[in-house]
């Protein structure tokens, strides 16, 4: 029998949310002095999905980078390296959110979804792969695989990535079922809740979904240049990789376990703990 | 309907789905094998389409029911042709929308077939793919809708797709969890339905008097391979075997094997 979960964007209705006690020093860190003013600048943001519709005014025709991987019949890889159009208008629906985020960033196309059926995942991981090697400084990836035999290869990339701080934004499964690489700990797991504020997202105490970001009732960017409204974890994800390209702009160099420690603290479910107190002395 | 209705349902479509996933390896193997041969033999022809059809069809019809859909599709995915072909179609204009071949590769049941992953849209009709592709043709605009891959196991095989929730509210997360539980009897049903045709097919072939027997036998290994049907083959060979001698060895070859689930329904305790 398969494994059951959570429908992990449960964790993030409005009476379910759960505040998350921080560390007191973490105070420190708020939405101001994380992302204010900042634009994405200087931050290149991959998008592993269906492709990228430049000339969508939300995408605004800033695509730096196109990379197209996909699965040969004969289960050989083949790329390309030349622009691309968006098979289903998903890739464009992240792209928009991104950029509605951090709108100065640099938005590379990575293309595994559409051409054929992609069921063997062989391209999804030949695109994470190549970004990785491209040195990419954040990654959405609104796609999971739930093939097992594909769990350790995803696991070593996500820890290849995460060691070199490229942090990984992961869309939850919208249904109960295991998808990889969202489970992993060296990614940034992300549900979706029903608020339509971009900048309101919240940490689960719960994970492996870390946190929760918009993704209900969302008016997204969709194909020939028009728009659609949507509902799915694969929206939350790219709220939380807009973000954390807006943080890394301000703060270039910050790992992943650096942008997680932020992202938590900036809650809008995070509690401040009590001040530390000096270890007491032993009274004999 | 109400939240406890809902919940109750939604109980027993999870058991009803442990049922139908544990049928596909346990013992009933040898009740299917009965069944396939004995009608095999007096039809002539392939048994469990018809049920198997109407069996999909009042799941969707129940998911319909039940997320309160006006409009209702299950497709499945036909890998040599490369597009989705309507299994099921339930709805106002569910006849001209059948004759629809919908490619991989493009709109929305598209993405959730190449992705597995489920998704619920408010304005469909503003999915130029779709208005073009289906929408024009039968004059259908559809707002809402919701649709869920068919699992099984890692593999997609098909997308169930609910539209139009009544009162033109959207599909929520909760509604696409309780269509992942219709989509996964749906997928459990065709898997199962799929073995028993191998089989029946088999059996078929093995009772008739020809070479081709061997030839259907190997094909039929190839699709049941790996799964807990290969004590089944064995059974089928046999069978065949001896229904090659004559019509009342047939017969005998039924009864043993009608013999044989008896007693393995009695050292089971039933």
């Amino acid at each position: 029998m398969e494994e059951s979960r959570p429908a992990w964007s449960s964790a993030f209705a409005a009476e379910a949310v759960q505040p998350v006690p921080d560390l007191w020093p973490t105070r420190m860190i708020t939405p101001d002095w994380a992302w204010g003013g900042a634009d994405g600048h200087g931050v290149r943001v991959g998008v592993i999905d269906s492709g990228i519709d430049p000339t969508h005014p939300l995408v605004d025709g800033r695509v730096t980078g196109w990379a197209e991987f996909s699965e040969e019949t004969d289960g050989r890889i083949s790329e390309r390296f030349t622009p691309h159009t968006d098979a289903f208008g998903h890739g464009t629906a992240c792209a928009g959110i991104i950029r509605a985020l951090a709108p100065e960033a640099e938005l590379v196309s990575i293309k595994v979804l559409g051409a054929r059926l992609s069921g063997k995942g062989g391209a999804f991981i030949a695109g994470l792969r190549w970004a990785i090697a491209q040195r990419l400084d954040v990654v959405n990836l609104s796609l999971g695989s739930g093939k097992r035999d594909l769990m350790p290869l995803f696991h070593e990339l996500v820890d290849q990535a995460y060691f070199q701080g490229m942090v990984l934004v992961t869309a939850a499964n919208n249904l109960p079922a295991v998808s990889y690489p969202s489970l992993f700990a060296g990614v940034l797991s992300v549900a979706c809740h029903a608020g339509q504020d971009p900048y309101e997202f919240y940490a689960n105490p719960a994970p492996p979904v870390e946190f929760g970001a918009p993704g209900i009732n969302l008016d997204v960017a969709w194909l020939e240049g028009g728009q659609l409204r949507v509902t799915g974890n694969s929206f939350a994800a790219p709220h939380v990789a807009g973000l954390v390209a807006r943080i890394l702009s301000k703060h270039p160099g910050l790992t992943p376990f650096q942008v997680k420690t932020i992202l938590r603290a900036t809650a809008r479910n995070a509690t401040p703990g009590p001040p530390l107190s000096p270890p007491q002395r032993d009274q004999r | 309907m109400t939240e406890l209705e809902r919940d109750e349902r939604l109980a027993e479509l999870e058991a009803e789905n442990v049922r139908l996933r544990a049928r596909l390896t346990d013992q009933q193997a040898v009740e299917d094998l009965r069944r396939a041969v004995t009608r095999a033999a007096a039809a002539g022809r392939l048994a469990a389409p018809q049920r198997h059809t109407d069996l999909l069809d009042q799941i969707v019809t129940t998911a319909a029911h039940v997320l309160h859909a006006h409009a209702a599709s299950l497709f499945l995915i036909d890998e040599e042709a490369g597009d989705l072909v309507f299994a099921v179609a339930l709805g106002e204009k569910a006849a001209e929308v059948k004759k629809f071949r919908v490619p991989l590769g493009t709109g929305l049941a598209g993405y959730v077939a190449a992705t597995g992953q489920a998704l619920a849209v408010s304005d469909v009709a503003q999915d130029p793919r779709w208005a073009r592709a289906i929408g024009q043709a039968v004059d259908y605009h559809p707002g809402t809708l919701l649709a869920v891959p068919l699992l099984v196991q890692e593999r997609v095989i098909g997308v169930l797709e609910l539209l139009d929730r009544d009162g033109g509210a959207p599909f929520s997360m909760d509604d696409m969890q309780l269509a992942g539980h219709f989509a996964a009897q749906a997928a459990a049903a065709i898997e199962q339905s799929r073995v028993t045709q191998s089989v029946t097919g088999l059996l078929r072939a093995a009772l008739a008097d020809t070479d081709a027997g061997d030839e259907a036998a190997s094909a039929a290994a190839e699709i049941v391979d790996g799964t807990e049907l290969q004590e089944t083959l064995r059974l089928a060979s046999l069978l065949g075997e001896i229904g090659r001698r004559g019509e009342a060895e047939q017969q005998l070859g039924i009864r043993i094997v009608e013999a044989l689930d008896s007693y393995l329904r009695q050292r089971a305790g039933e």
